[in-house]
């Protein structure tokens, strides 16, 4: 392998890490372009309990849309907890729109609007998973998106690589290597 | 250069574009079915009781309202073969001062593709969740109840929806403890 990495010219090898870069980037700038297209910071997320089996299994792939923020009950959301890492996929069960303040209602469309959520696979609501004292999870300071579109299974990828440290490791060395090693 | 690694990879490639196509047509097809599915509901009974909330809240009483009804339903235009499930939920809307427009699910059943049986006939039945507002008051405002749909394809996009005829005249919740026959 080393050899095979001295046998270029300084200049291919400046090439060959140039195109890893772009290739890079570009994955990168798709996803910003996404996040933006639908008004999502993670507009793709993979699902990572059982709580809403059996719509959902773990590795799933959903796509989620944040524009028009006037959800429904019975529609899917993602939000993230203050203090938790992992954004959460449950179902809104109940919906609270309260009158905007008079500031309020110049500066944004849609009246402040609280939500009480529910895995479909779970007994209870989601009040035990929100930061104690919270009732409600907030539309728009919480909740990063809705879920549009499904896709099974093809996200067990990300899962297996975060629960599984060395796999990544191997995976993004085995990958480089291609990258630099390929010759057009 | 045709050595094992690059055919290997046209052949992974080749998999991953197959199913991508595959997938896009199974999730276009799903348009084509039209949905429209029947439901009716009649209230037998609302009641609102004042209790202490459960466990996590505060000690301060609530009020919550508990509904009965009939339901009659026939979910079968909603199957198709990228059908995975659908979720049913019947939900009641009502107004307010503080908060203008209230919307909670009372009841809610999942029903697969592989259930034998696609229509509904439920006979005064309690709701699953008792509606608790989020101002802790229910009495005297109007509601009315509405059945609604959600289908999951086994890839795609997800279908949401109501039965229009489904919505029920607007009826009143008691003030605690008495009881309204509607």
């Amino acid at each position: 392998m080393l050899s095979a990495l001295s046998a270029y010219q300084p200049r291919q090898l400046l090439a060959q890490v140039l195109n890893f870069g772009l290739i890079l980037s570009t994955a990168f700038m798709m996803w910003k372009s996404l996040s933006l297209v639908t008004n999502s910071p993670s507009p793709i997320v993979v699902v990572l309990s059982g709580s809403m089996e059996p719509a959902f299994q773990r590795g799933d792939l959903l796509f989620l849309w944040n524009r028009g923020v006037d959800t429904q009950v019975g529609e899917i959301v993602v939000f993230n907890i203050q203090g938790k890492s992992i954004p959460i996929v449950h179902r809104a069960l109940r919906k609270h729109v309260s009158r905007p303040s008079a500031k309020q209602s110049k500066s944004r469309a849609y009246p402040p609007l609280k939500l009480l959520t529910k895995g479909d696979n779970n007994a209870q609501d989601d009040v035990v998973l929100y930061t104690p004292g919270q009732h409600y999870i907030d539309r728009e300071k919480e909740v990063i998106g809705s879920v549009k579109a499904y896709v099974p299974f093809v996200g067990y990828v990300t899962i297996l690589l975060s629960e599984h440290p060395m796999v990544k490791t191997v995976v993004l060395g085995i990958m480089g290597l291609f990258v630099i090693l390929q010759r057009e | 250069m045709h050595s094992s690694l690059v055919r290997l990879q046209q052949v992974f490639g080749f998999l991953t574009t197959v199913s991508f196509i595959l997938a896009s047509i199974i999730a276009l097809t799903s348009y084509t079915y039209p949905m429209n599915p029947t439901a009716s509901i009649k209230i037998n009974d609302v009641a609102v009781v004042k209790r202490r909330s459960g466990g996590y809240y505060s000690t301060r009483q609530n009020e919550y309202a508990n509904v009965k009804f009939d339901l009659n339903a026939d979910f079968e235009s909603l199957y198709n073969w990228n059908t995975k499930q659908i979720f049913v939920w019947i939900s009641a809307t009502y107004g307010g001062d503080r908060y203008p427009t209230n919307e909670a699910v009372i009841w809610d059943k999942i029903i697969p593709a592989a259930a034998p049986s696609k229509k509904l006939t439920l006979k005064n039945i309690k709701a699953k969740y008792n509606i608790h507002d989020i101002t802790g008051e229910y009495a005297h405002r109007n509601a009315t109840l509405k059945l609604s749909w959600n289908v999951q394809p086994h890839v795609g996009v997800l279908m949401w929806g109501g039965v229009g005829e489904s919505i029920t005249k607007s009826f009143v919740f008691p003030s605690e403890k008495a009881r309204n026959a509607v």
